[in-house]
């Protein structure tokens, strides 16, 4: 099982479009630190949590597309006619699944880490900040329930017609940029600029990092929708056609 | 191994019926030849036995119990090449039999690999890059990974094409071997395939099977049924089957099947491609 795991994400990792959009992430990354960040968001520093929400929620769609990316290799015709071979072996075809979607989290999880590690270095080269903990609840908020549900929603997607896939990674772009209540602003874009201003000053001259309810139910409402796509997208119907 | 085959029907949503009715029993050891005309259904009923599609009607039995019961033992005993396959090109030789003998949980894979490379005359390959293959190579990475770990019931559908002379003797040679304690069940259009290591043909048209029984047998089905005669003009073609022509001494020679062989012809013993052709125009005919 650990063997399959392995070769699959050898093959993630050293596809050329996961290359390509990891340099392209790395580059807007630094670009989204050193232009819209370095300022602060909503009169927080650059360095707030507030503030790094708001550079996860703009890095994210990045994120996503890369792993819509790696859901297509799942439905694409090439590898429709890989399992014709490997689906007749006795390996659980959920469990071959699952595997590969972990492979696909590793990926996410590696890019991710890519993007975290430029904004630490960022921080430490320009305002010499190395308190990172605080980042930590803006790191989950954005990067857990956007994996899991744009998981589910591509698998789901990629099982009833695979085109549908890179209409997906389109929405996800202008999805990026309109202006959404925070039960379902999903990358927090517009919750992580307006919201601080809503709320009193601490002892620090700066709002406390506190989402409200609505903006957690909608994470996890995303979260949930997201397993039950994947789910739906893992119970697979048997062979009459 | 134990495969029965009994009133198997497959209908595909869009109407098309592709096998009606069909039996056969299955019993290890054989190298049984399926053979057809394209779209006789031979695809699907391999598809069927490797339990990728659910007949319509009918059922096949592993043993004693439906085969969809016992799909896990059935795929633990399978080695299946697909006519039609992909294979992950970024990968190596070694690495995709790797990846597959994972997936069909091969124990001591290495040695397993590399007896299905030097079986499939692949060991000089074994770091190669599968993007970098040629369409042969690519077909004997295919067979490679069936035979892997030794199955019991191997199913190739048209193996050998693609595979120049030399390597379709070396694979029937193969075959051959493998089928002493296994069923192989080998899906071709080359009848010189099946005549030259099948020790029972199976063949398909539209759907029924129209034979099923020894190499043997379909020649002497269609004893006195082959001839040579002087090339005709084509209007005279009517009622034959026109097998080959052939350049001879005395000039063009044609070897025909047919129901009852005209008075000029001289009868031949026939070969076993002259058996399939009387048969099928005589199903054609029908």
């Amino acid at each position: 099982m650990i063997k399959i795991f392995l070769y699959e994400l050898r093959r993630i990792l050293t596809n050329k479009f996961f290359v390509g959009l990891f340099i392209v992430t790395c580059i807007y990354s630094w670009q989204t630190l050193s232009g819209d960040i370095i300022t602060g968001v909503a009169n927080t520093a650059p360095f707030s949590a507030w503030s790094y929400g708001l550079y996860l929620g703009k890095t994210a769609p990045l994120l996503v597309i890369t792993l819509l990316f790696f859901v297509t290799f799942l439905y694409s015709r090439k590898e429709k006619q890989v399992q014709s071979i490997t689906s007749t072996t006795s390996f659980s075809p959920a469990r071959y699944c699952l595997l590969r979607c972990a492979a696909m989290a590793v990926g996410y999880l590696l890019l991710s880490v890519a993007v975290i590690g430029i904004s630490f270095f960022f921080y430490d080269w320009v305002f010499q900040f190395s308190d990172f903990g605080n980042l930590l609840l803006p790191i989950l908020l954005i990067l857990l329930p956007t994996f899991v549900f744009f998981l589910g929603l591509g698998m789901a997607a990629g099982r009833i017609f695979p085109p549908i896939l890179y209409g997906i990674m389109l929405l996800v772009l202008i999805f990026g940029q309109i202006a959404l209540p925070p039960v379902a602003d999903l990358f927090g874009i517009q919750f992580y600029q307006s919201y601080p201003l809503t709320l009193p000053l601490g002892a620090d001259g700066e709002p406390a990092f506190s989402v409200p309810a609505s903006f957690w139910i909608g994470k996890i409402l995303y979260l949930a929708a997201g397993g039950l796509l994947m789910f739906a997208a893992l119970f697979k119907k048997k062979r009459t056609y | 191994m134990n495969i029965s085959i009994q009133n198997v029907e497959m209908t595909y949503s869009n109407g098309k019926q592709a096998l009606q009715g069909i039996s056969a029993p299955l019993q290890s050891p054989s190298l049984i030849g399926l053979v057809g005309p394209n779209g006789a259904g031979k695809s699907t009923l391999m598809k069927l036995l490797v339990a990728g599609l659910l007949p319509t009607k009918g059922e096949i039995l592993l043993g004693d119990s439906p085969l969809i019961s016992k799909e896990k033992e059935l795929k633990e005993n399978l080695g299946y090449l697909p006519q039609s396959f992909g294979l992950y090109d970024e990968l190596t030789v070694y690495q995709f039999l790797d990846y597959m003998a994972a997936l069909k949980g091969i124990p001591q894979s290495r040695a397993a690999i590399e007896k299905a490379m030097a079986e499939t005359n692949l060991s000089q390959y074994k770091r190669t890059r599968i993007r970098t293959l040629s369409g042969g190579q690519r077909q004997r990475v295919g067979i490679a990974q069936a035979i892997l770990g030794n199955p019991k019931l191997l199913i190739l559908d048209e193996p050998t094409v693609g595979l120049d002379p030399e390597e379709r003797i070396n694979f029937r040679n193969l075959f051959s071997k493998a089928a002493q304690d296994k069923i192989v069940l080998l899906s071709t259009h080359i009848i010189e395939d099946v005549q030259s290591i099948c020790n029972r043909i199976i063949i398909l048209h539209c759907g029924i099977i129209l034979f099923d029984g020894s190499p043997q047998e379909l020649i002497l089905a269609a004893q006195g049924h082959v001839g040579m005669i002087d090339q005709m003009p084509a209007e005279k073609e009517e009622g034959y089957h026109i097998t080959a022509r052939l350049n001879t001494l005395k000039g063009v020679c044609c070897r025909i099947v047919a129901e009852e062989l005209p008075p000029i012809a001289q009868a031949v013993d026939p070969t076993l491609e002259d058996a399939y052709m009387y048969l099928i125009a005589k199903e054609e005919k029908k």
